[in-house]
């Protein structure tokens, strides 16, 4: 089940707050069967401190399905403080919600050489698990007090659980190490598994009778510097589906492929996308004076994204079938799902057929390509077939969908992502179209460096008095555009302050005279521009002198790599160019040697010219691949080295 | 800093130490006056529909035209709170405005009034029914759920005005808060009522008012806090801390029916009873005979001995490094007892337990000697109109030793891992509370003295042969208050989260690989920090052919300078401690290359500093010598402009090139 992953630090902090605080009543007691012979023999403490705070010595998921397709979920941890901060030790959950209850949550805290204590009632919340507005995702908490380095805390869950679809997912990750991870399945007579693994070899399982074991030991815990990827991008992670013989109903839709999924959804969410005539209504308003399809497609997404806001709603089967369009029009609310829908709805009412689409949006790798696995999304957008011709209207955010043709993504809750464009949250995923009977998976566009770029032209003249006016104007386009218009959006005197500050520290001296912003050009650009005057820089003992390309590569952010043993991930591809144009410059004045470093997967060229009365420059950095393993941080100091050298291009001229 | 207040104490009756419920409300309940918590206008008028975004005044999202908060605990066992907002949406971002919830523990049954209307533009007003509020349910545990009502407000868009409120009953005592007036938004009327309860003492404070329109009444036992045309303010770079920047009213029950100074007589009586009962002879003179102070008639002596035993031998649980904690967290005995014997054989303690014991042994050496509360100048300064502990975060000592000034304490903060007279950086500059036999007094710390904090930096710079990388290293060292407060967070952290963090004060980037960081003395007391960096510049760029190179002096062996830019300024700036920085970087030339004339020196004294940079030749390239004083503790707003224009000038100094010409050949 989603979830069994890290609990947020802002969770574990909450749940360890309420529970010291309200009065933990714990019993002697003797520890359950299966503790028993993990609490005889637990490993011994390391001298020195743990990079953990804990470990995990033992975690088994059991999973009993049941003939009608619900199942009896039990889970069992075995965890060792290491530390005296095991605050995460001491507490463990079990994400629930309406589909589920819980039967028994109970912990077991064996102090070193101590005799074991259990929790008593009191040692358990329910806290709510996400931050939707309105929410029914719970956790169920059960913590022990006064842990301590050697402490052994238990614990264990079950509960009845009601699914959606007959299929279910187990990474293996946790807070911490983990020396023995199980997970185990038991089905009814005649049914059937099927198993895949992302991110890891297959391990197969051990069998005996209908019960199915899939054990793994000896799992590591990575470290979390920047730009690395999360535990769910890289630890071994089984998805399962349970067949049930042909002919047999069960409460829980089969997860047999991924178009009988995209089915699935499209039944629930059927009649959800209706054309009222107040959905007709708005749609003829807001694609008054379009022309053409594609331009009648940008006029529904804008309006969709601009006019409803985001509120998440997320209780109960609503979780995952969207609000009627009708509703999510007069409310002028709803999230991705309703968002969808209402584009949808409008999109019919002005004869445009297109599909929902469910991706997932804050994780890679997320879909089993044979597994129907509902979890794997987490978010919804829409695709409209497109006509030949019309691709062009879309740039970056075309798909190739096979059969369905060539797709435009829109994400219309993305409240700052041009229509027409691709977040770096979207680039790139794995995605279910759900078209009806045809559905299928397809790769998102937005991998390509040109998708995501930054493009930079400065212009200058050098006046009398040894002074420099200089204009740059700065087009972002992609994620750099989406980043900096939320900026904008939420703060414009603050983003201009800190655009000045950073002027400031680029260009000491720098006097600002004209600021502008243009949030969204009719090609999806963010435009910035900032004119300044500034004193000719010679610090004492250099010859007068320009640095060309200042502040060029603040779009490649660079983190130490020497002491480094988890790969760099990127967020995206990028572009990142500057274009200099110089006029009033001294003849002396030389243009920077151009210069074009390159590995696989980047390059970076640098090139100056004088042409006539100006001299010209330009800088391209292109990087294209965005995953680098350890063994190819060479590559990455290579290409930190192209841009800092490159950024700190000159130019300088005699007196 | 001076501010403006408004502080009251509640004229309310006879005092208790505890909740008596009385019985039924009584007619207070059922009564209302003028100030009545009600729905607005269903329509805009004319002044809202004129207003329009203006993010130069703060209104770029939205206007909180009217709130209002009618909080009465005086009907027994009830409490009653009432509340109204009405604002006007300004942008897509401030639709979140609409998003509302009701931060109570309740269910919807107890809502006695609720209204919520959204007039549109063109005029049109939804109505939003109470049977739309949602019960969210936070947490739930032995058999209690705790519960907020939520409600999405439909229909909003940019233009429109809300206007929602309640009314909700509750028997749970709710602990009366902080109002901020100033906020994000503007706020063009804000009104707040409140009724304690009138078997506990109360008061109430208003704070940096100055210059504002607010308003409080006391009436009938009950307070009012009227504000009109608030802007907000925004946060600028080292500023004083919000409670001290923005306005607030602060509404607060305390023990016992007091005048302030009755109520702070009263607290020091309390520290001195808990001193009694803390202390023991035993324990006192133990202290004192291990300490082993000098003889002779002078006390200060002694009590610096006494100050430095303790520091050496009592372990400060909140400032022990993680490896003793580690330890300590393995030991079986783990009981605790909060006394000086207890503290004396375990030979650990918590900060005030420390400055408890020295109090003891002071007195037995012939020195006045007190409990001083302090409070953490980062979150707010000591108030004396405040009636509240929780003011507070430290606790000191002042002496008054017979062979000391006589008019006046001296702080000190045993345990701290600072020298005797030394105190922690954010403790100074502000006053401590004495809870002293004269009765409690409010002694100002000054803040220590630029030459008392110094960071020394050496440093040394080669290149590789190739010319495309130059090692670096640099070892940092510091004195007084330079370096403390790391030093302190660096003895908390495991040793993974020590190593990063190293590297990121050594300044690791892509451009800077560091291969080795490493901090020595964290387990020295008194505290004791040394930093020591190892890298490679990625990107020296001595290439082939050049005729001339030149090398910028600046990276992270030159610490960071505040990050203050031109523009306005409302707030002082506030800097940790005044401070002295002094490096020393080697450049050697690159391969083929030797020193051209040295750059002439910089050197610049003003009121808020001083900076001296002299670049020498040497035989193999450059002695880079600098030094930066910032003697001031604060520099206040109106003279914002010259002192980032001093900063201007230390960077340009600071972006000085070293100038490097290649050696003739046969060099």
């Amino acid at each position: 089940m989603r979830g069994r992953g890290r609990a947020s630090a802002a969770l574990a902090v909450l749940a360890l707050a309420v529970l010291t605080a309200s009065v933990t009543v714990t019993h002697a007691a003797r520890l359950p069967d299966w503790a028993q012979p993990i609490a005889a023999a637990p490993p011994s403490i390391e001298p020195g401190i743990s990079r953990h705070d804990g470990r995990v010595l033992f975690r088994e998921r059991r999973i009993e399905v049941q003939p009608d397709g619900t199942w009896i979920e039990r889970v069992r941890v075995a965890r060792q403080a290491l530390t005296t901060r095991a605050g995460s030790v001491a507490i463990d959950y079990f994400p629930f919600n309406d589909r589920a209850k819980i039967k028994v949550s109970r912990a077991w805290h064996q102090p070193p050489g101590e005799r074991a204590e259990r929790s008593g009632r009191s040692s358990q919340i329910d806290i709510v698990a996400d931050d939707a507005f309105i929410t029914d995702s719970k956790r169920r908490v059960v913590g022990m007090v006064d842990v301590r380095p050697g402490s052994l805390v238990f614990f264990e869950f079950e509960a009845v659980v009601e699914p959606y679809t007959l299929a279910t997912d187990e990474i293996f990750a946790d807070r911490g190490p983990i020396a023995v991870a199980r997970l185990e399945i038991v089905t009814p007579p005649g049914w059937t598994l099927r198993s895949e693994w992302l991110h890891h070899a297959a391990v197969e399982p051990s069998r005996s009778g209908t019960t199915t074991t899939w054990e793994m030991r000896d799992l590591p815990d990575d470290d979390d510097p920047p730009l690395a990827p999360s535990p769910f991008e890289t630890a071994p992670w089984l998805v399962v589906a349970f067949e049930p013989p042909a002919g047999t109903s069960t409460r829980a839709a089969p997860a047999s492929d991924w178009p009988a999924l995209a089915d699935w959804f499209l039944k629930l969410a059927a009649g959800t996308d209706e054309v009222t005539p107040e959905i007709r209504a708005a749609a003829e308003r807001a694609t008054k004076g379009a022309r053409t399809v594609p331009e009648r497609i940008h006029a529904v997404a804008r309006y969709v994204r601009d006019s409803v806001r985001y509120t998440a709603r997320l209780v109960g089967i609503g979780g995952y079938r969207p609000e009627r369009a009708a509703e999510t029009l007069r409310t002028l609310h709803g999230e991705c799902k309703a968002k969808a829908a209402l584009t949808r709805a409008m999109l019919a009412a002005v004869d445009i057929p297109s599909y929902p689409v469910m991706v997932n949006l804050s994780h890679r790798a997320t879909v089993a390509e044979g597994i129907a696995l509902l979890q794997a999304f987490d978010h919804q957008i829409v695709a409209v077939p497109l006509a030949a011709g019309d691709a062009a209207a879309f740039g970056p955010a075309v798909a190739e969908g096979g059969e369905l043709g060539r797709l435009a993504i829109v994400d219309a809750t993305d409240e700052y992502t041009s229509i027409g464009w691709i977040s770096d949250d979207l680039s790139g995923k794995r995605a279910l179209i759900a078209a009806p009977a045809r559905g299928r998976l397809v790769n998102l566009p937005g991998r390509r460096p040109q998708d995501h770029r930054v493009e930079r032209r400065i212009a200058g003249e050098l006046r009398s008095g040894n002074t420099v006016a200089l204009e740059l104007t700065t087009r972002y386009y992609g994620a750099p555009a989406v980043y900096e218009r939320r900026r904008e959006r939420t703060g414009a005197v603050d983003r201009r302050k800190e655009q000045e500050q950073a002027l400031h520290e680029d260009w000491l001296d720098a006097r600002p005279e004209r600021y502008a912003v243009e949030a969204e050009t009719a090609d999806g650009a963010f435009v910035e521009t900032l004119a300044w005057t500034m004193p000719v820089v010679q610090p004492a003992g250099t010859p007068p002198h320009l640095p060309v390309f200042a502040g060029a590569d603040d779009g490649l952010p660079r983190p130490q790599l020497g002491k480094r043993m988890v790969p760099v991930w990127y967020d995206y591809p990028r572009q990142l160019s500057t274009e200099v144009v110089l006029r009033g410059f001294p003849k002396t004045a030389v243009p920077p040697a151009s210069k074009a470093p390159s590995a696989d997967g980047w390059s970076s060229t640098v090139s100056g010219s004088r042409e006539g009365e100006e001299i010209r420059a330009r800088w391209v950095l292109v990087l294209e691949n965005t995953d680098y393993p350890v063994e190819r941080f060479g590559d990455l100091k290579k290409l930190y080295g192209a841009a800092s050298t490159a950024s700190s291009a000159m130019i300088s001229w005699g007196q | 800093m001076s501010t403006a207040t408004c502080l009251a104490r509640l004229p309310i009756g006879i005092a208790f130490l505890a909740l008596i419920p009385a019985a039924a409300p009584s007619a207070a309940f059922a009564a209302r006056d003028a100030f009545k918590v009600a729905p607005g206008p269903a329509a805009m008028s004319d002044e809202e529909k004129a207003i329009q975004p203006d993010p130069a005044r703060g209104a770029e999202h939205g206007v909180i035209l009217v709130e209002e908060t009618d909080r009465n605990d005086n009907l027994g066992r009830w409490m009653e709170i009432s509340f109204h907002q009405r604002a006007k949406i300004l942008s897509n971002e401030g639709r979140r405005l609409a998003d509302i919830t009701i931060p109570f523990d309740i269910d919807a049954d107890q809502l006695s009034q609720w209204w919520a209307r959204i007039i549109l533009p063109d005029g049109k007003v939804i109505e939003v029914p109470k049977e739309e509020l949602t019960e969210q349910a936070v947490v739930k545990t032995r058999g209690e759920e705790y519960k907020t009502l939520k409600v999405a407000l439909p229909g909003v868009v940019p233009g429109a005005v809300i206007d929602y409120g309640f009314t909700l009953r509750t028997m749970e005592f709710l602990e009366p808060d902080t109002v901020w007036l100033q906020r994000e938004w503007p706020v063009q009327l804000l009104r707040y009522r409140w009724a304690p309860y009138a078997r506990l003492a109360s008061g109430y404070l208003c704070r940096r008012i100055a210059g504002l329109d607010v308003t409080p009444t006391v009436k009938d036992g009950k307070v009012v806090i009227e504000a009109r045309d608030i802007r907000p303010v925004p946060d600028e770079p080292m500023m004083p801390p919000r409670a001290e920047s923005k306005a607030s009213a602060v509404f607060y029950y305390h023990p016992s029916e007091l005048y302030a100074e009755e109520y702070w007589d009263a607290i020091a009586k309390l520290v001195e009873l808990e001193n009694g009962f803390f202390l023991s002879k035993a324990a006192v003179n133990e202290l004192v005979e291990r300490a082993a102070p000098p003889a002779g008639e002078a006390v200060t002596p002694k009590l610096q001995a006494v100050y430095d035993w303790l520091g050496a031998n009592i372990e400060d649980v909140t400032t022990r490094t993680m490896e003793a904690e580690e330890l300590a967290g393995r030991a079986k005995d783990r009981r605790e007892e909060d006394t000086a014997r207890f503290v004396m054989q375990k030979r650990r303690g918590e900060t005030f337990q420390i400055a408890q014991l020295f109090v003891g042994a002071a007195r037995k050496l012939g020195s006045e000697a007190w409990i001083a509360l302090a409070a953490d100048r980062t979150e707010n300064y000591f108030n004396r109109a405040l009636l509240s502990l929780r003011q507070f975060e430290w606790t000191l000592v002042a002496v008054r030793a017979p062979d000391g000034p006589q008019d006046r304490f001296v702080i000190l903060a045993p345990g701290s891992g600072l020298p005797y007279g030394e105190l922690p950086w954010w403790l100074t500059g502000v006053d401590v509370l004495v809870a002293a036999k004269e009765g409690p007094l409010p002694v100002r710390v000054p803040a220590s003295e630029a030459p008392d904090s110094v960071g020394t930096t050496q440093a040394k710079i080669t290149f590789s042969p190739e010319g495309d990388t130059a090692n670096v290293s640099w070892t940092t060292r510091g004195t007084g208050q330079h370096g403390y407060s790391r030093w302190r967070a660096l003895r908390r952290m495991k040793p993974d989260e020590r190593e990063r963090k190293l590297l990121e004060i050594c300044g690791a980037a892509g451009d800077l690989e560091i291969s080795d960081a490493r901090a020595e003395g964290l387990a020295e007391i008194p505290a004791t920090e040394r930093i020591s960096c190892t890298g490679e510049l990625l990107a020296a760029n001595v290439e082939a052919g050049i005729a001339r190179y030149s090398f910028a002096i600046g990276g992270p062996w030159i610490p960071a300078l505040p990050d203050l830019h031109p523009g306005p300024r409302r707030f002082p700036v506030v800097f940790d401690f005044p401070s002295t920085e002094r490096t020393t970087i080697e450049v050697e030339a690159p391969e083929g290359f030797e020193p051209d004339e040295a750059p002439p020196a910089a050197r610049l004294g003003t009121v808020y500093g001083s900076y001296a940079l002299t670049v020498t030749r040497t035989e193999h390239g450059f002695r880079v010598e600098r030094e930066l004083v910032l003697p001031r503790p604060h520099v206040p707003a109106e003279n914002y402009t010259g002192l980032v224009g001093f900063l201007d000038h230390v960077r340009r100094g600071d972006a000085t090139m070293l100038p490097f010409q290649r050696k003739a050949e046969g060099r």
